[in-house]
């Protein structure tokens, strides 16, 4: 496979795995490996949702490359524990370590003989995850699960499973509805670890997102919960397709009441905005994620825009989501290999891209509008769905287009809004 | 100035026969610089009447790897031994991890390009530098010494054993493979013989076959065997044998050497073939 850096396909599961970690009170990440795994990694866990996030890293050195690192990582461990006194430690084991085959499970046995009350775990990132981002937020969620002790399972109850740290805390637009239908549900993740592992008490895991695919069945296979995979819960009609899905799992019909009802409320916002959409129609390019293009492309799609969504994961999930998004939404999956998302615009010519920082660069000078596409945008339920409806035209249209017009063309740059 | 490289299988001899080689070109009046390359340091201890020298990998340790820091009184030694001529040894331990940490082969790079860094060859005006490379090739480290043109002729030691013979055929594949981009080509093959039937004419052969010569054999002897424990080398111990003559011999082709060639490696199972068909003759 050659190198095009088209999307987070061909990234690094480090940084996404850090990020993620890291929002977990009582969990901390630790980066074994050299600065700039260790620089990369923190760069792109600062642009995530700030919060408390505490990172660390062994920056490995030359000196280490030779003579070893374990004692540097050892080191590193005991001083996270006596500074910060988590209760998990997770490293992330980057490409050197592996490469002179450190003894990582040797140094973990080592520390919890020396601090029985800590518990560390570890997976390999780079070579072994080194094909997408989002993965790194499977990855890091599937190691967690190796360490969550078995409790009793609670009949009839949902255990919502997210794509990374950011949806710590976010499923309450979905969640409410389920609570108040009667249905036990147990969120992963959740912003504490006493919170989070009580997910292995669930009897039905129903994954929010396309990410957890791996995370799933780690669940699954060690606790016996079923995995039912329904739709990611993003716009109007998604929200309510997961919903529904639910309700039909667990046979609650108060449930559907209850969507019935929401639906209705939201009808006269719905209807305005697919008229909106209809009159004024976009075609929309969502690239990139991570992973959060596929919820992106259903709130949009819903609404009647035409959209062509480039996909970050493949995973049974992903496969899923996307088959339902061809036929439910009519939207467009494009796959094929390219170099610069510049060639995907000279190919379907659309209104707006979505995308993140980086790919942005290629459409300034055209002053093409472009949206962040970034993992903190909690996609989930109706709310957000109809607050992008409602603003979407105008956002398309800001002034500060207009008013650069002028000097944008001074420099060559040509005005698409 | 004249590079060399040794390679051979572990155990068979290598530090043993490259010190006597080094000690043999400095009796020339050469100025001739030993860099042990190997995690166990243990190569110019002979040259060194037994002792173990500072290593530099050690040396860049202490100082965090700041190559800029080390100075060549730190990395590099000169044998205490009274050499004819005029000639003098300079002796150099790469060293590395303890077994089973970190990396052996990184280690080898950075000590060859500390020495780089020192321009040690050019300033003690060296004639030879030999390089005593630790068993196999079996990373990139490991064939520094051929792989960026360091050393521009190797040779093999190794006995008749097929064991010997199939590293010293691997050794050939590292050749081969770089010898477009370095240059560096195999001199020929040092039979350290281990007294099998016909093990010089097994040698022979075998050179031909993978298109290069022997250029010394070193006889089976327990007198090679007392260097060890003496921690010298026969040119002191026993400098009137035939042992040490042959060492003699072996120092005088290797200096005359002009025959390099890119060699052919071959497979283990078309090797033991070949050995057995031999031996089997050899038998009968």
């Amino acid at each position: 496979m050659s190198m095009s850096l088209k999307s987070y396909e061909h990234c690094c599961s480090s940084l996404q795995a850090l990020a993620t970690l890291g929002k977990i009170e009582g969990v901390i990440p630790l980066l074994h490996g050299p600065q700039p795994c260790a620089y990369q990694t923190q760069i792109g866990s600062m642009t995530c949702r700030p919060s408390r996030l505490v990172t660390a890293g062994t920056l490995i050195q030359k000196s280490e490359v030779v003579f070893g690192g374990e004692q540097n990582l050892k080191n590193q461990i005991i001083n996270i524990y006596r500074q910060y006194k988590p209760k998990i430690i997770v490293i992330i084991n980057t490409c050197l370590p592996q490469l002179i085959g450190e003894d990582i499970k040797g140094v973990i046995s080592e520390v919890e003989q020396e601090i029985p009350e800590l518990r560390v775990t570890y997976f390999d990132s780079g070579f072994n995850f080194p094909k997408s981002l989002p993965l790194g937020n499977d990855v890091a969620w599937t190691t967690l699960v190796k360490l969550l002790k078995p409790m009793e399972k609670v009949k009839g109850s949902v255990g919502l499973v997210g794509r990374s740290g950011q949806d710590a805390g976010a499923f309450t637009p979905v969640d409410t509805f389920l609570k108040e239908a009667g249905i036990t549900t147990f969120a992963f993740p959740a912003p504490h670890l006493s919170e989070l592992e009580k997910i292995v008490q669930a009897d039905i895991l129903v994954p929010m997102h396309v990410v957890p695919y791996l995370t799933c069945k780690e669940l699954s296979e060690r606790f016996g919960s079923r995995v039912e995979y329904v739709e990611v819960p993003s716009g109007v009609k998604g929200t309510s397709g997961f919903l529904r899905g639910v309700a039909d799992l667990l046979k609650n019909q108060k449930l559907h009441d209850l969507v019935d009802q929401e639906e209705e409320k939201m009808r006269p916002r719905y209807e305005a905005i697919k008229k909106r959409f209809a009159e004024d129609p976009v075609k929309v390019v969502i690239a990139y994620g991570p992973a959060s293009e596929f919820s992106m492309s259903k709130i949009l799609a819903d609404f009647g825009a035409e959209v062509i969504m480039i996909p970050s994961m493949k995973n049974k999930f992903a496969q899923a989501e996307k088959e339902l998004q061809k036929k439910k939404y009519g939207v467009t999956i494009f796959e094929d290999d390219f170099d610069t998302l510049e060639d995907v615009y000279q190919m379907f010519k659309p209104d707006t891209i979505f995308c993140e920082v980086q790919g942005r660069v290629e459409f300034i000078p055209k002053l093409m509008p472009t949206f962040c596409n970034m993992m903190f945008l909690t996609a989930y339920g109706y709310d957000f769905a109809l607050d992008i409806g409602e603003n979407f035209h105008m956002n398309m249209k800001r002034e500060v287009l207009v008013t650069w017009k002028d000097l944008v063309k001074r420099y060559g740059g040509e005005l698409h809004a | 100035m004249r590079q060399l490289a040794v390679y051979g299988k572990g155990g068979i001899g290598k530090s043993m026969v490259s010190s006597h080689i080094s000690f043999g070109l400095a009796n020339k009046g050469l100025k001739v610089m030993h860099v042990g390359c190997d995690p166990k340091h243990d190569s110019t201890r002979l040259l060194l009447m037994g002792k173990m020298p500072k290593t530099i990998l050690d040396t860049l340790r202490k100082k965090n790897f700041a190559i800029q820091q080390v100075t060549r009184n730190e990395v590099i030694f000169e044998s205490p031994m009274k050499v004819e001529c005029g000639g003098k040894i300079y002796c150099a331990e790469s060293g590395g991890p303890d077994p089973g940490l970190g990396c052996g082969g990184k280690g080898v790079i950075e000590a060859i390009e500390t020495l780089q860094h020192l321009n040690a060859f050019k300033e003690l005006d060296l004639d030879v530098v030999l390089y005593d490379v630790l068993g196999d090739v079996v990373c990139g480290g490991f064939s520094m010494p051929i792989r960026q043109g360091y050393a521009e002729e190797t040779y093999i030691v190794t006995s008749g054993e097929i064991e010997g013979l199939f590293a010293a055929s691997n050794i050939c594949k590292a050749i081969a493979r770089f010898t477009s981009r370095s240059g560096s080509k195999l001199g020929g093959i040092i039979g350290n013989l281990r007294e099998l039937k016909n093990e010089e004419e097994i040698l022979s052969r075998f050179a031909e076959l993978i298109g290069t010569h022997v250029v010394g054999f070193i006889p089976y002897s327990e007198k090679i065997k007392e260097c060890s424990g003496k921690g010298t080398t026969l040119f002191q111990l026993a400098p009137d044998s035939k042992e040490c003559d042959a060492f003699r011999t072996l120092t005088d082709n290797i200096w005359n050497n002009k025959e390099f060639s890119v060699p052919k490696s071959i497979n283990f199972e078309e090797l033991y073939a070949w050995w057995k068909k031999l031996a089997a003759k050899n038998a009968a």
